[in-house]
Protein backbone atom coordinates (compact mmCIF):
# COMPACT_ATOMS: atom_id res chain seq x y z
CA UNK A 1 0.00 0.00 0.00
CA UNK A 2 1.77 3.15 -1.15
CA UNK A 3 0.01 5.81 0.94
CA UNK A 4 2.32 5.44 3.95
CA UNK A 5 5.31 4.58 1.84
CA UNK A 6 8.20 6.76 3.07
CA UNK A 7 8.55 8.05 -0.46
CA UNK A 8 5.01 9.39 -0.32
CA UNK A 9 5.75 11.02 3.00
CA UNK A 10 8.90 12.50 1.54
CA UNK A 11 7.00 13.89 -1.43
CA UNK A 12 4.42 15.37 0.90
CA UNK A 13 7.18 16.97 2.93
CA UNK A 14 8.71 18.34 -0.23
CA UNK A 15 5.53 20.19 -1.11
CA UNK A 16 3.68 17.68 -3.27
CA UNK A 17 0.12 18.67 -2.38
CA UNK A 18 -1.33 15.56 -3.95
CA UNK A 19 0.84 13.30 -1.84
CA UNK A 20 -0.01 15.29 1.26
CA UNK A 21 -3.72 15.05 0.59
CA UNK A 22 -3.56 11.31 0.01
CA UNK A 23 -1.53 10.86 3.15
CA UNK A 24 -3.97 12.78 5.32
CA UNK A 25 -7.03 11.28 3.69
CA UNK A 26 -5.69 7.80 4.39
CA UNK A 27 -4.91 8.71 7.96
CA UNK A 28 -8.36 10.16 8.63
CA UNK A 29 -10.34 6.88 9.01
CA UNK A 30 -7.59 5.43 11.19
CA UNK A 31 -7.77 8.40 13.52
CA UNK A 32 -11.55 8.21 13.60
CA UNK A 33 -11.39 4.53 14.51
CA UNK A 34 -8.86 5.29 17.24
CA UNK A 35 -10.82 8.10 18.84
CA UNK A 36 -14.07 6.18 18.63
CA UNK A 37 -12.41 3.31 20.46
CA UNK A 38 -11.27 5.65 23.24
CA UNK A 39 -14.23 7.97 23.81
CA UNK A 40 -17.12 6.33 22.00
CA UNK A 41 -19.42 8.08 19.58
CA UNK A 42 -19.19 11.55 21.06
CA UNK A 43 -19.52 14.61 18.84
CA UNK A 44 -16.00 15.60 19.84
CA UNK A 45 -14.60 12.78 17.70
CA UNK A 46 -14.87 15.01 14.65
CA UNK A 47 -12.90 17.76 16.36
CA UNK A 48 -10.31 15.31 17.63
CA UNK A 49 -9.79 13.89 14.15
CA UNK A 50 -9.57 17.29 12.52
CA UNK A 51 -7.23 18.75 15.11
CA UNK A 52 -4.97 15.74 14.88
CA UNK A 53 -4.88 16.03 11.11
CA UNK A 54 -3.99 19.66 11.56
CA UNK A 55 -1.13 18.71 13.85
CA UNK A 56 0.15 16.16 11.36
CA UNK A 57 -0.27 18.60 8.51
CA UNK A 58 1.62 21.40 10.19
CA UNK A 59 4.29 19.20 11.70
CA UNK A 60 4.98 17.01 8.71
CA UNK A 61 7.92 18.98 7.42
CA UNK A 62 9.68 18.51 10.74
CA UNK A 63 9.44 14.73 10.61
CA UNK A 64 13.02 13.67 10.12
CA UNK A 65 12.49 10.01 9.36
CA UNK A 66 9.56 9.43 6.99
CA UNK A 67 9.55 5.75 7.95
CA UNK A 68 8.34 6.81 11.37
CA UNK A 69 5.13 8.34 10.10
CA UNK A 70 3.05 5.99 12.22
CA UNK A 71 4.81 7.00 15.46
CA UNK A 72 4.58 10.63 14.35
CA UNK A 73 0.81 10.32 13.84
CA UNK A 74 0.35 8.35 17.04
CA UNK A 75 2.00 11.08 19.09
CA UNK A 76 -0.19 13.74 17.52
CA UNK A 77 -3.31 11.68 18.29
CA UNK A 78 -2.27 10.82 21.84
CA UNK A 79 -1.45 14.40 22.72
CA UNK A 80 -4.74 15.54 21.27
CA UNK A 81 -6.57 12.91 23.26
CA UNK A 82 -4.84 14.04 26.44
CA UNK A 83 -6.10 17.53 25.74
CA UNK A 84 -9.59 16.11 25.43
CA UNK A 85 -9.32 14.07 28.63
CA UNK A 86 -8.11 17.10 30.49
CA UNK A 87 -11.13 19.17 29.60
CA UNK A 88 -9.61 21.41 26.97
CA UNK A 89 -12.44 20.71 24.58
CA UNK A 90 -15.15 21.67 27.02
CA UNK A 91 -13.37 24.65 28.50
CA UNK A 92 -15.30 27.18 26.48
CA UNK A 93 -18.61 26.05 27.91
CA UNK A 94 -17.76 27.37 31.34
CA UNK A 95 -16.75 30.69 32.68
CA UNK A 96 -15.11 28.95 35.59
CA UNK A 97 -13.78 25.58 36.55
CA UNK A 98 -16.89 23.38 36.46
CA UNK A 99 -15.79 21.83 39.71
CA UNK A 100 -15.72 25.13 41.49
CA UNK A 101 -18.85 27.14 42.21
CA UNK A 102 -17.93 30.76 41.64
CA UNK A 103 -18.67 31.95 45.14
CA UNK A 104 -15.58 34.12 45.07
CA UNK A 105 -14.02 34.98 41.74
CA UNK A 106 -10.79 35.94 43.42
CA UNK A 107 -10.39 32.42 44.73
CA UNK A 108 -10.69 30.90 48.15
CA UNK A 109 -9.80 33.04 51.07
CA UNK A 110 -7.42 30.87 53.04
CA UNK A 111 -6.43 33.59 55.46
CA UNK A 112 -9.44 33.04 57.69
CA UNK A 113 -9.35 29.26 57.70
CA UNK A 114 -9.32 27.74 61.15
CA UNK A 115 -7.63 24.54 59.91
CA UNK A 116 -4.08 24.35 58.73
CA UNK A 117 -3.84 23.14 55.14
CA UNK A 118 -1.11 20.67 55.93
CA UNK A 119 -3.32 19.16 58.58
CA UNK A 120 -6.19 19.08 56.11
CA UNK A 121 -4.02 17.22 53.62
CA UNK A 122 -3.39 14.58 56.23
CA UNK A 123 -7.05 13.61 56.34
CA UNK A 124 -6.94 12.58 52.69
CA UNK A 125 -6.49 8.89 52.14
CA UNK A 126 -3.83 7.99 49.57
CA UNK A 127 -6.57 7.01 47.16
CA UNK A 128 -8.53 10.21 47.67
CA UNK A 129 -5.38 12.22 47.13
CA UNK A 130 -4.63 10.31 43.95
CA UNK A 131 -8.14 10.96 42.66
CA UNK A 132 -8.03 14.64 43.52
CA UNK A 133 -4.65 15.05 41.86
CA UNK A 134 -6.00 13.48 38.68
CA UNK A 135 -8.95 15.87 38.87
CA UNK A 136 -6.54 18.76 39.29
CA UNK A 137 -4.87 17.66 36.07
CA UNK A 138 -8.27 17.98 34.41
CA UNK A 139 -9.37 14.38 34.06
CA UNK A 140 -13.09 13.72 34.45
CA UNK A 141 -14.37 11.35 37.10
CA UNK A 142 -15.39 8.70 34.61
CA UNK A 143 -11.86 8.69 33.18
CA UNK A 144 -10.35 8.74 36.66
CA UNK A 145 -12.44 5.68 37.50
CA UNK A 146 -10.84 3.81 34.61
CA UNK A 147 -7.39 5.04 35.56
CA UNK A 148 -7.64 3.83 39.14
CA UNK A 149 -9.58 0.75 38.11
CA UNK A 150 -12.81 1.31 39.96
CA UNK A 151 -16.28 2.67 39.22
CA UNK A 152 -17.23 6.29 38.74
CA UNK A 153 -19.59 6.02 41.72
CA UNK A 154 -16.75 4.75 43.90
CA UNK A 155 -14.55 7.63 42.79
CA UNK A 156 -17.23 10.16 43.64
CA UNK A 157 -17.80 8.51 46.98
CA UNK A 158 -14.11 8.89 47.76
CA UNK A 159 -14.34 12.57 46.93
CA UNK A 160 -17.45 13.07 49.06
CA UNK A 161 -15.88 11.30 52.00
CA UNK A 162 -12.80 13.47 51.72
CA UNK A 163 -14.99 16.54 51.78
CA UNK A 164 -16.91 15.23 54.78
CA UNK A 165 -13.65 14.64 56.63
CA UNK A 166 -12.71 18.24 56.03
CA UNK A 167 -16.05 19.38 57.44
CA UNK A 168 -15.34 17.19 60.42
CA UNK A 169 -12.04 18.94 60.90
CA UNK A 170 -13.80 22.27 60.91
CA UNK A 171 -16.36 21.08 63.43
CA UNK A 172 -13.56 19.87 65.65
CA UNK A 173 -11.75 23.17 65.28
CA UNK A 174 -14.94 24.98 66.29
CA UNK A 175 -15.36 22.82 69.38
CA UNK A 176 -11.77 23.36 70.42
CA UNK A 177 -12.27 27.08 69.97
CA UNK A 178 -15.34 27.04 72.24
CA UNK A 179 -13.46 24.96 74.81
CA UNK A 180 -10.62 27.44 74.81
CA UNK A 181 -13.11 30.24 75.43
CA UNK A 182 -14.60 28.31 78.35
CA UNK A 183 -11.16 27.77 79.84
CA UNK A 184 -10.37 31.43 79.52
CA UNK A 185 -13.54 32.37 81.34
CA UNK B 1 -24.93 17.51 57.59
CA UNK B 2 -27.23 19.45 55.36
CA UNK B 3 -27.98 17.19 52.42
CA UNK B 4 -27.86 20.16 50.07
CA UNK B 5 -24.10 20.23 50.59
CA UNK B 6 -23.46 16.57 50.05
CA UNK B 7 -22.48 17.13 46.46
CA UNK B 8 -20.53 20.33 46.91
CA UNK B 9 -17.31 18.53 46.11
CA UNK B 10 -18.89 17.16 42.96
CA UNK B 11 -20.29 20.39 41.66
CA UNK B 12 -19.96 19.35 38.03
CA UNK B 13 -22.25 16.38 38.63
CA UNK B 14 -25.20 18.59 39.57
CA UNK B 15 -27.83 19.74 37.16
CA UNK B 16 -28.20 23.50 36.62
CA UNK B 17 -31.03 23.92 39.14
CA UNK B 18 -29.09 22.08 41.80
CA UNK B 19 -26.05 24.20 41.09
CA UNK B 20 -28.06 27.41 41.46
CA UNK B 21 -29.59 26.17 44.69
CA UNK B 22 -26.18 25.29 46.03
CA UNK B 23 -24.76 28.67 45.11
CA UNK B 24 -27.62 30.42 46.91
CA UNK B 25 -27.23 28.23 49.97
CA UNK B 26 -23.53 28.82 50.16
CA UNK B 27 -24.16 32.52 50.15
CA UNK B 28 -26.13 32.31 53.41
CA UNK B 29 -24.41 29.48 55.28
CA UNK B 30 -21.11 30.60 56.74
CA UNK B 31 -20.12 27.11 57.91
CA UNK B 32 -20.70 25.58 54.51
CA UNK B 33 -18.85 28.42 52.85
CA UNK B 34 -15.91 27.88 55.17
CA UNK B 35 -15.86 24.17 54.38
CA UNK B 36 -15.93 25.00 50.72
CA UNK B 37 -13.10 27.49 51.07
CA UNK B 38 -11.02 24.88 52.84
CA UNK B 39 -11.87 22.35 50.15
CA UNK B 40 -10.74 24.65 47.38
CA UNK B 41 -7.64 25.68 49.25
CA UNK B 42 -6.80 22.03 49.63
CA UNK B 43 -7.25 21.40 45.94
CA UNK B 44 -5.26 24.47 45.08
CA UNK B 45 -2.47 23.10 47.23
CA UNK B 46 -2.60 19.76 45.45
CA UNK B 47 -2.58 21.46 42.06
CA UNK B 48 0.31 23.72 43.01
CA UNK B 49 2.30 20.72 44.15
CA UNK B 50 1.73 19.01 40.84
CA UNK B 51 2.69 22.07 38.84
CA UNK B 52 5.79 22.53 40.95
CA UNK B 53 6.94 18.95 40.47
CA UNK B 54 5.75 18.61 36.88
CA UNK B 55 5.84 22.02 35.20
CA UNK B 56 5.54 20.56 31.70
CA UNK B 57 2.81 17.96 31.28
CA UNK B 58 3.99 17.13 27.77
CA UNK B 59 7.13 15.64 29.24
CA UNK B 60 5.08 13.11 31.14
CA UNK B 61 3.44 12.01 27.89
CA UNK B 62 6.83 11.72 26.21
CA UNK B 63 8.05 9.71 29.20
CA UNK B 64 5.12 7.34 28.82
CA UNK B 65 5.67 6.95 25.09
CA UNK B 66 9.44 6.75 25.27
CA UNK B 67 9.57 3.23 26.68
CA UNK B 68 9.29 1.88 23.16
CA UNK B 69 12.10 2.34 20.67
CA UNK B 70 11.86 4.62 17.66
CA UNK B 71 8.89 6.57 18.96
CA UNK B 72 10.51 9.79 20.10
CA UNK B 73 12.30 12.19 17.81
CA UNK B 74 15.93 12.96 18.73
CA UNK B 75 14.93 16.35 20.07
CA UNK B 76 12.26 14.77 22.26
CA UNK B 77 14.71 12.17 23.52
CA UNK B 78 17.14 14.92 24.43
CA UNK B 79 14.45 16.78 26.35
CA UNK B 80 13.47 13.63 28.15
CA UNK B 81 17.02 12.75 29.13
CA UNK B 82 17.49 16.21 30.60
CA UNK B 83 14.22 16.07 32.50
CA UNK B 84 14.25 12.45 33.57
CA UNK B 85 15.62 12.87 37.14
CA UNK B 86 13.02 15.50 38.03
CA UNK B 87 10.33 13.54 36.24
CA UNK B 88 11.03 10.36 38.15
CA UNK B 89 11.05 12.28 41.42
CA UNK B 90 7.64 13.66 40.50
CA UNK B 91 6.36 10.18 39.70
CA UNK B 92 7.49 8.98 43.10
CA UNK B 93 5.88 11.91 44.87
CA UNK B 94 2.57 11.72 43.00
CA UNK B 95 1.21 8.24 42.30
CA UNK B 96 -1.49 9.84 40.16
CA UNK B 97 1.17 10.58 37.56
CA UNK B 98 1.75 6.86 37.14
CA UNK B 99 -1.96 6.53 36.42
CA UNK B 100 -1.49 9.05 33.63
CA UNK B 101 1.47 7.13 32.26
CA UNK B 102 -0.59 3.95 32.15
CA UNK B 103 -3.41 5.83 30.46
CA UNK B 104 -1.11 7.21 27.78
CA UNK B 105 0.29 3.76 27.09
CA UNK B 106 -3.22 2.35 26.86
CA UNK B 107 -4.00 5.06 24.32
CA UNK B 108 -0.92 4.11 22.36
CA UNK B 109 -1.97 0.47 22.36
CA UNK B 110 -5.41 1.49 21.09
CA UNK B 111 -3.75 3.46 18.32
CA UNK B 112 -1.78 0.38 17.33
CA UNK B 113 -5.04 -1.54 17.19
CA UNK B 114 -6.63 1.09 15.00
CA UNK B 115 -3.68 1.12 12.62
CA UNK B 116 -4.30 -1.45 9.93
CA UNK B 117 -1.63 -3.63 8.44
CA UNK B 118 -2.67 -2.27 5.08
CA UNK B 119 -4.09 1.26 5.42
CA UNK B 120 -7.38 1.85 3.72
CA UNK B 121 -7.41 3.75 0.47
CA UNK B 122 -8.05 7.45 0.62
CA UNK B 123 -11.76 8.17 0.53
CA UNK B 124 -12.10 11.77 1.60
CA UNK B 125 -11.54 13.76 -1.55
CA UNK B 126 -12.65 17.03 -0.04
CA UNK B 127 -10.14 16.81 2.77
CA UNK B 128 -7.85 19.00 0.76
CA UNK B 129 -10.10 21.91 1.53
CA UNK B 130 -9.45 21.33 5.20
CA UNK B 131 -5.80 20.50 5.43
CA UNK B 132 -4.46 20.48 1.93
CA UNK B 133 -2.56 23.71 2.08
CA UNK B 134 1.16 23.80 2.19
CA UNK B 135 2.33 24.23 5.74
CA UNK B 136 3.45 27.66 6.68
CA UNK B 137 4.39 26.54 10.11
CA UNK B 138 6.98 23.84 10.68
CA UNK B 139 5.63 22.51 13.90
CA UNK B 140 6.71 19.26 15.42
CA UNK B 141 4.08 16.69 16.19
CA UNK B 142 3.98 17.67 19.84
CA UNK B 143 0.59 19.24 20.15
CA UNK B 144 -0.56 22.45 21.65
CA UNK B 145 -2.55 22.77 24.81
CA UNK B 146 -5.75 24.10 23.31
CA UNK B 147 -7.69 24.33 20.13
CA UNK B 148 -7.05 28.01 19.76
CA UNK B 149 -3.35 27.24 20.03
CA UNK B 150 -3.21 25.06 16.99
CA UNK B 151 -0.02 26.80 15.93
CA UNK B 152 1.65 26.93 19.26
CA UNK B 153 3.16 23.51 19.62
CA UNK B 154 6.88 22.98 19.58
CA UNK B 155 8.45 23.97 16.33
CA UNK B 156 11.01 21.56 15.01
CA UNK B 157 12.96 24.08 13.10
CA UNK B 158 14.59 27.05 14.65
CA UNK B 159 14.70 30.37 12.91
CA UNK B 160 17.41 32.65 14.15
CA UNK B 161 17.51 36.23 13.04
CA UNK B 162 20.58 38.33 13.42
CA UNK B 163 20.86 42.03 12.77
CA UNK B 164 24.27 43.63 13.07
CA UNK B 165 24.73 47.15 14.32
CA UNK B 166 28.32 47.16 13.21
CA UNK B 167 30.73 44.80 11.56
CA UNK B 168 32.83 42.62 13.74
CA UNK B 169 35.08 40.11 12.13
CA UNK B 170 35.82 36.85 13.79
CA UNK B 171 39.07 35.23 13.14
CA UNK B 172 38.86 32.86 10.23
CA UNK B 173 38.95 29.48 11.79
CA UNK B 174 40.45 26.67 9.74
CA UNK B 175 37.55 24.43 10.70
CA UNK B 176 34.95 26.82 9.33
CA UNK B 177 33.58 27.63 5.93
CA UNK B 178 32.88 31.29 5.23
CA UNK B 179 29.87 32.84 3.47
CA UNK B 180 29.58 36.54 2.79
CA UNK B 181 27.00 38.80 1.17
CA UNK B 182 27.49 42.20 -0.43
CA UNK B 183 25.20 45.22 -0.17
CA UNK B 184 21.79 44.48 -1.66
CA UNK B 185 22.51 40.78 -1.85
CA UNK B 186 21.00 37.90 0.11
CA UNK B 187 21.87 34.24 0.04
CA UNK B 188 20.26 31.02 1.16
CA UNK B 189 22.73 28.45 2.47
CA UNK B 190 21.95 24.79 3.00
CA UNK B 191 23.97 23.30 5.86
CA UNK B 192 25.23 19.75 5.94
CA UNK B 193 22.78 18.64 8.62
CA UNK B 194 19.80 19.85 6.62
CA UNK B 195 19.50 23.20 8.39
CA UNK B 196 19.26 26.32 6.26
CA UNK B 197 20.43 29.90 6.67
CA UNK B 198 18.98 32.95 4.96
CA UNK B 199 21.85 35.42 5.08
CA UNK B 200 20.93 39.08 4.83
CA UNK B 201 22.93 41.74 2.99
CA UNK B 202 26.39 42.72 4.21
CA UNK B 203 26.64 39.75 6.51
CA UNK B 204 29.22 37.08 7.15
CA UNK B 205 28.67 33.56 8.36
CA UNK B 206 31.22 30.95 9.38
CA UNK B 207 29.92 27.42 9.51
CA UNK B 208 31.68 24.59 11.27
CA UNK B 209 32.97 22.31 8.54
CA UNK B 210 32.19 19.13 10.41
CA UNK B 211 28.86 18.78 12.08
CA UNK B 212 27.51 22.19 11.08
CA UNK B 213 26.06 22.66 14.57
CA UNK B 214 28.27 25.63 15.43
CA UNK B 215 28.13 28.86 13.47
CA UNK B 216 29.59 32.31 13.93
CA UNK B 217 27.82 35.29 12.55
CA UNK B 218 28.30 38.95 11.94
CA UNK B 219 25.34 40.66 10.38
CA UNK B 220 21.85 39.45 9.91
CA UNK B 221 20.37 36.05 9.14
CA UNK B 222 17.53 33.63 9.64
CA UNK B 223 18.32 30.08 10.59
CA UNK B 224 16.04 27.11 10.07
CA UNK B 225 17.63 24.56 12.30
CA UNK B 226 16.84 20.89 11.93
CA UNK B 227 16.49 19.45 15.41
CA UNK B 228 18.78 16.69 16.50
CA UNK B 229 20.21 15.30 19.69
CA UNK B 230 23.02 17.83 19.40
CA UNK B 231 22.48 21.46 20.24
CA UNK B 232 22.84 24.14 17.61
CA UNK B 233 25.05 26.99 18.80
CA UNK B 234 25.22 30.48 17.37
CA UNK B 235 28.21 32.56 18.45
CA UNK B 236 28.37 36.31 18.08
CA UNK B 237 31.07 38.70 19.18
CA UNK B 238 29.77 38.90 22.70
CA UNK B 239 27.47 35.99 23.25
CA UNK B 240 26.72 32.37 22.71
CA UNK B 241 23.13 31.39 21.95
CA UNK B 242 22.16 27.77 22.26
CA UNK B 243 19.16 26.46 20.37
CA UNK B 244 17.24 24.19 22.65
CA UNK B 245 14.47 24.11 20.13
CA UNK B 246 12.26 26.20 17.93
CA UNK B 247 12.31 29.84 16.93
CA UNK B 248 14.28 32.82 18.10
CA UNK B 249 16.01 35.92 16.87
CA UNK B 250 19.24 37.63 17.74
CA UNK B 251 20.54 41.13 17.21
CA UNK B 252 24.29 41.35 17.47
CA UNK B 253 27.00 43.97 17.38
CA UNK B 254 30.58 44.13 18.52
CA UNK B 255 29.56 45.13 22.00
CA UNK B 256 26.08 43.81 22.42
CA UNK B 257 23.93 40.82 21.57
CA UNK B 258 20.22 40.76 22.17
CA UNK B 259 17.98 37.75 21.71
CA UNK B 260 14.26 37.62 21.07
CA UNK B 261 12.50 34.30 21.33
CA UNK B 262 9.48 33.51 19.19
CA UNK B 263 8.80 30.00 20.40
CA UNK B 264 10.51 27.10 22.10
CA UNK B 265 13.51 27.80 24.28
CA UNK B 266 17.01 29.20 24.01
CA UNK B 267 19.81 29.90 26.41
CA UNK B 268 21.86 33.08 26.16
CA UNK B 269 25.22 33.42 27.87
CA UNK B 270 28.27 35.67 27.66
CA UNK B 271 30.94 33.93 25.62
CA UNK B 272 33.36 34.29 28.49
CA UNK B 273 31.00 32.89 31.10
CA UNK B 274 28.69 30.12 29.89
CA UNK B 275 27.60 29.47 33.47
CA UNK B 276 25.75 32.78 33.51
CA UNK B 277 23.22 31.63 30.92
CA UNK B 278 19.60 32.76 31.09
CA UNK B 279 16.81 30.77 29.55
CA UNK B 280 14.17 32.65 27.58
CA UNK B 281 10.48 31.91 27.29
CA UNK B 282 8.58 32.66 24.09
CA UNK B 283 7.95 36.37 23.62
CA UNK B 284 10.89 37.38 25.81
CA UNK B 285 14.02 39.36 25.11
CA UNK B 286 17.37 39.49 26.87
CA UNK B 287 20.78 40.88 25.98
CA UNK B 288 24.45 40.62 26.77
CA UNK B 289 26.31 43.91 26.91
CA UNK B 290 30.08 43.68 26.88
CA UNK B 291 31.14 40.81 29.07
CA UNK B 292 28.35 41.28 31.56
CA UNK B 293 25.83 38.64 32.55
CA UNK B 294 22.61 38.59 30.50
CA UNK B 295 19.87 40.95 31.55
CA UNK B 296 16.75 39.52 33.10
CA UNK B 297 14.29 38.56 30.33
CA UNK B 298 11.58 41.08 29.45
CA UNK B 299 8.64 41.01 27.06
CA UNK B 300 9.19 41.83 23.37
CA UNK B 301 7.08 42.27 20.23
CA UNK B 302 8.38 39.27 18.31
CA UNK B 303 6.27 39.96 15.25
CA UNK B 304 7.74 43.41 14.74
CA UNK B 305 11.30 42.42 15.57
CA UNK B 306 11.39 39.59 13.04
CA UNK B 307 9.17 41.16 10.38
CA UNK B 308 12.21 41.93 8.21
CA UNK B 309 12.58 38.22 7.51
CA UNK B 310 9.41 38.15 5.43
CA UNK B 311 7.77 36.03 8.07
CA UNK B 312 5.40 37.18 10.76
CA UNK B 313 6.15 35.32 13.96
CA UNK B 314 2.90 35.71 15.81
CA UNK B 315 3.13 35.03 19.50
CA UNK B 316 -0.26 34.66 21.17
CA UNK B 317 -1.31 37.54 18.94
CA UNK B 318 -5.01 38.46 18.94
CA UNK B 319 -6.64 37.80 15.59
CA UNK B 320 -7.81 41.41 15.49
CA UNK B 321 -4.17 42.56 15.44
CA UNK B 322 -3.24 39.99 12.81
CA UNK B 323 -6.12 41.03 10.58
CA UNK B 324 -5.04 44.66 10.84
CA UNK B 325 -1.50 43.74 9.87
CA UNK B 326 -2.64 41.58 6.95
CA UNK B 327 -5.02 44.25 5.65
CA UNK B 328 -2.22 46.83 5.63
CA UNK B 329 0.22 44.43 4.00
CA UNK B 330 -2.06 43.13 1.26
CA UNK B 331 -4.04 46.33 0.75
CA UNK B 332 -7.41 44.65 1.04
CA UNK B 333 -10.24 44.91 3.52
CA UNK B 334 -10.19 42.10 6.08
CA UNK B 335 -12.28 41.77 9.19
CA UNK B 336 -12.78 39.16 11.88
CA UNK B 337 -16.16 38.36 13.34
CA UNK B 338 -16.52 39.67 16.90
CA UNK B 339 -16.43 36.17 18.34
CA UNK B 340 -13.11 35.51 16.68
CA UNK B 341 -11.31 38.79 17.10
CA UNK B 342 -9.94 37.93 20.52
CA UNK B 343 -8.70 34.47 19.61
CA UNK B 344 -4.94 34.23 19.75
CA UNK B 345 -2.60 32.71 17.23
CA UNK B 346 1.00 31.68 17.55
CA UNK B 347 3.29 30.65 14.73
CA UNK B 348 5.19 31.90 11.70
CA UNK B 349 3.28 33.08 8.65
CA UNK B 350 5.05 34.00 5.45
CA UNK B 351 4.22 37.43 4.10
CA UNK B 352 5.01 36.24 0.56
CA UNK B 353 2.00 33.96 0.08
CA UNK B 354 -1.36 35.07 -1.29
CA UNK B 355 -3.77 36.70 1.11
CA UNK B 356 -6.35 34.01 0.50
CA UNK B 357 -3.97 31.25 1.50
CA UNK B 358 -2.91 33.04 4.65
CA UNK B 359 -6.53 33.60 5.64
CA UNK B 360 -7.45 29.99 4.95
CA UNK B 361 -4.60 28.83 7.13
CA UNK B 362 -5.72 31.13 9.92
CA UNK B 363 -9.26 29.88 9.51
CA UNK B 364 -8.05 26.31 9.72
CA UNK B 365 -6.28 27.01 12.97
CA UNK B 366 -9.28 28.77 14.44
CA UNK B 367 -12.04 26.45 13.28
CA UNK B 368 -13.34 29.33 11.21
CA UNK B 369 -14.01 29.97 7.54
CA UNK B 370 -13.24 32.71 5.06
CA UNK B 371 -15.97 34.67 3.32
CA UNK B 372 -15.69 37.25 0.55
CA UNK B 373 -12.83 38.03 -1.78
CA UNK B 374 -10.26 40.70 -2.53
CA UNK B 375 -12.81 42.85 -4.38
CA UNK B 376 -15.47 42.89 -1.68
CA UNK B 377 -13.23 42.34 1.30
CA UNK B 378 -12.53 39.22 3.32
CA UNK B 379 -14.26 38.21 6.53
CA UNK B 380 -13.27 35.47 8.97
CA UNK B 381 -16.32 33.93 10.59
CA UNK B 382 -17.09 30.85 12.62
Amino acid sequence: MPSFDPDVVLRAQAGDDGARERLLATLEPILRRFFLSRIGGQPDVDDLVQNTLLRVHTGLEALQNPARFKAFSMKAAVFELQDFYRGRYSGREYLYDPDRPPTDPSGPDTAGLRVDLERALEVLTPKARRILELREMGYQYKDIAEMVETTEAAVKMQVKRAFERLRGLLTLAGLLFLLSLGTAL
Amino acid sequence: MNPRYDDTALFEALDPEERDALRRALGTDADAAEALALWYALRERLGAGLRRDLPDFDLLVLYALGDEPAVLAPEEEARLIAARPALEAALDAHPALRDVVRRVRADRAAFDDAWPAEPEPARTPDLASVVGQRAVDRQAERPSRGRRWAWRSAVAVAAVAFAALSVYLFQRDAGFETYETAAGETERIELADGSAVHLAAQSRLLVETEGARLVRLTGEAVFEVVPSGERFVVETATARTTVIGTTFGVKASEFETSVVLASGAVELAPRANPEAAVRLEPGQRSRVVGGQDPEAPTRADVTDVLAWTGTWHFQATPLADIVERLAAHYGVAIEAAPGLAGDRVTGPFSSDVAVGETLRTLALALDARVEGDAATGFRLVR
